[in-house]
């Protein structure tokens, strides 16, 4: 049934006229020997305040973008969510970023993203995915991160005024999820964390005595992001000391 | 009589039953997956049963929608022999093959060859609950992880339900009394043998141990055939 649904939801996507995958192309941008990493796709023209929105923003946000061959792209973004994909308008091209694990770095507005692989269980299955992250903590070779991703309930009438591509009579309900993520370093996969003292302390093992010393003189829970984000600094900063 | 002792042989039979779903000869345990930079680490424990002898070993990746797809750039590589042990490890190198994916993944490591792999038996197994509630886990899982086992599922049903029929059989009513209201014979309270409406609850909590043992198995059926479909679809004909 869940299959149904998503190849169903799929479908109309494809085939609604002011949906934006229907006007990506798949011509990639000759910059030498990175040709892969990016194509072009024809901007958005229609706009329609019925449809439902895929974007962290409904607009562009200026930025920039920094590759891992220290290619350093300045112009405006934009991220969606639905589909994964980060876009970015440089010049006159629009493009969308095809090789994404090529990138070290995009920041737009007051957000900084990475793009990784992460690991999470359902039951005791691990299960293997790469996305976007928002980077919460500070810089660090261990990031406290944000995933954001769509949740499409097509059992459920919309009341959002998202724009998924679906009308909002369609009864399809769409609503933006976060899930939280510690990676160590660079080199390794995110993994998810529960918000809880317990998940956090597990993730950062070699010095809890010390961060739940640092947690309680600074009043802080390992309930709220922005709490959790100074804890995985305090990790950081205890790293570099030694 | 007779069919209390029926009852008892297939409680005590059923944890002697082979396990149908899986290889009997190895089996995979412990499997745990690593990224370190572009490459998949996956560490899985091989316990031999029968034998030492290695065993043919390939890895698989599915979807949630149950898609399959086999990765190439494995070290060692795809159907190589690996004797039982711990820790053994495949490397798979994620940017030489795709370099993202659209879709969370999760491994699938058979042991044996592919095509004459077994994930279990399909929904159909699900009629072997109908007629014992648990017999038809033995078909379609791998029992000896569950902390619930089948023969307890059996037990549970079964039991509950003899209970009801028992508390059923044991209950009665208190002698006719005469009220003082106007001189009316009215009918005793009932006695029921552990609490009030014992029969009905213990026979109603036995079914739906019994019934939530179907779909259980169903479930597991349907997902062993999308999983063997999804498998088949990825092998080249022989």
């Amino acid at each position: 049934m869940k299959l149904f649904y998503s190849y169903h939801f799929c479908l109309l996507l494809l085939f609604l006229p002011a949906n934006l995958y229907g006007q990506l192309t798949s011509v990639y941008v000759t910059r030498g020997n990175n040709a892969a990493a990016m194509s072009y796709f024809l901007p958005e023209t229609k706009k329609s305040e019925e449809l439902l929105n895929p974007y962290l923003y409904k607009g562009w946000q200026p930025g920039h973008a920094v590759f891992n061959d220290s290619l350093y792209w300045e112009g405006l973004f934009r991220y969606d969510i639905y589909a994964r994909e980060m876009e970015m308008v440089i010049g006159k091209d629009s493009l969308r970023i095809s090789d994404p694990h090529k990138l070290n770095l995009v920041q737009f507005g007051q957000h900084h993203f990475i793009y990784s692989f992460f690991i999470y269980f359902i039951g005791n299955q691990q299960y293997l995915g790469n996305d976007y992250f928002e980077i919460l903590s500070d810089t660090g070779a261990t990031k406290f991160l944000l995933r954001r991703f769509i949740k499409v309930d097509v059992d459920e009438k919309s009341n959002s005024k998202m724009m998924l591509g679906l009308k909002n009579e369609e009864s399809v309900s769409a609503k933006i999820m976060k899930e939280y993520y510690i990676r160590i370093n660079d080199d390794s996969a995110a993994l998810r964390v529960k918000r809880t003292r317990k998940s956090i302390l597990r993730h950062l093992s070699p010095h809890q005595a010390d961060i739940v010393k640092f947690a309680k003189s600074n009043n802080l829970t390992f309930t709220d992001p922005d709490d959790i984000a100074r804890i995985v600094n305090h990790y950081n900063s205890f790293n570099q000391n030694q | 009589m007779k069919k209390l002792k029926f009852i008892l042989f297939l409680v005590i039979a059923l944890p002697l039953f082979p396990v149908f779903g899986q290889n009997p000869k190895c089996r995979v345990e412990n499997l745990k997956m690593e990224i370190d930079q572009d490459n998949l680490l996956l560490t899985y424990d091989l316990t031999g049963i029968r034998t030492e002898e290695p065993v043919e070993v390939h890895l698989f990746f599915r979807d949630r929608d149950y898609r399959f797809f086999r990765p190439r750039n494995l070290t060692p590589d795809p159907g190589s022999r690996v004797s039982p042990g711990m820790n053994n490890t495949i490397t798979w190198n994620v940017a030489e093959d795709i370099r993202f994916f659209p879709a969370d993944i999760t491994p699938v490591l058979i042991t044996g060859d592919p095509y004459e792999y077994k994930f279990g038996c399909g929904p159909a197994a699900s009629l072997a609950s109908l007629a014992i509630p648990g017999l038809g886990q033995y078909m379609v899982t791998d029992t000896r992880d569950h902390i619930i086992k089948p023969y307890m599922v059996t037990i549970m049903a079964y039991g509950l339900i003899f209970l009801g029929y028992d508390a059923y059989q044991d209950r009665y009513r208190d002698d006719p009394y005469l009220t003082n209201e106007g001189g009316i014979w009215k009918m005793g309270d009932w006695n029921y043998k552990y609490f009030t409406n014992d029969a009905e609850y213990l026979v109603s909590l036995g079914l739906a141990v019994w019934l939530a043992d179907i779909i259980y198995v169903a479930v597991k059926g349907q997902q062993n055939k999308l999983l063997h479909k999804g498998m088949i679809r990825t092998l080249p004909a022989r």
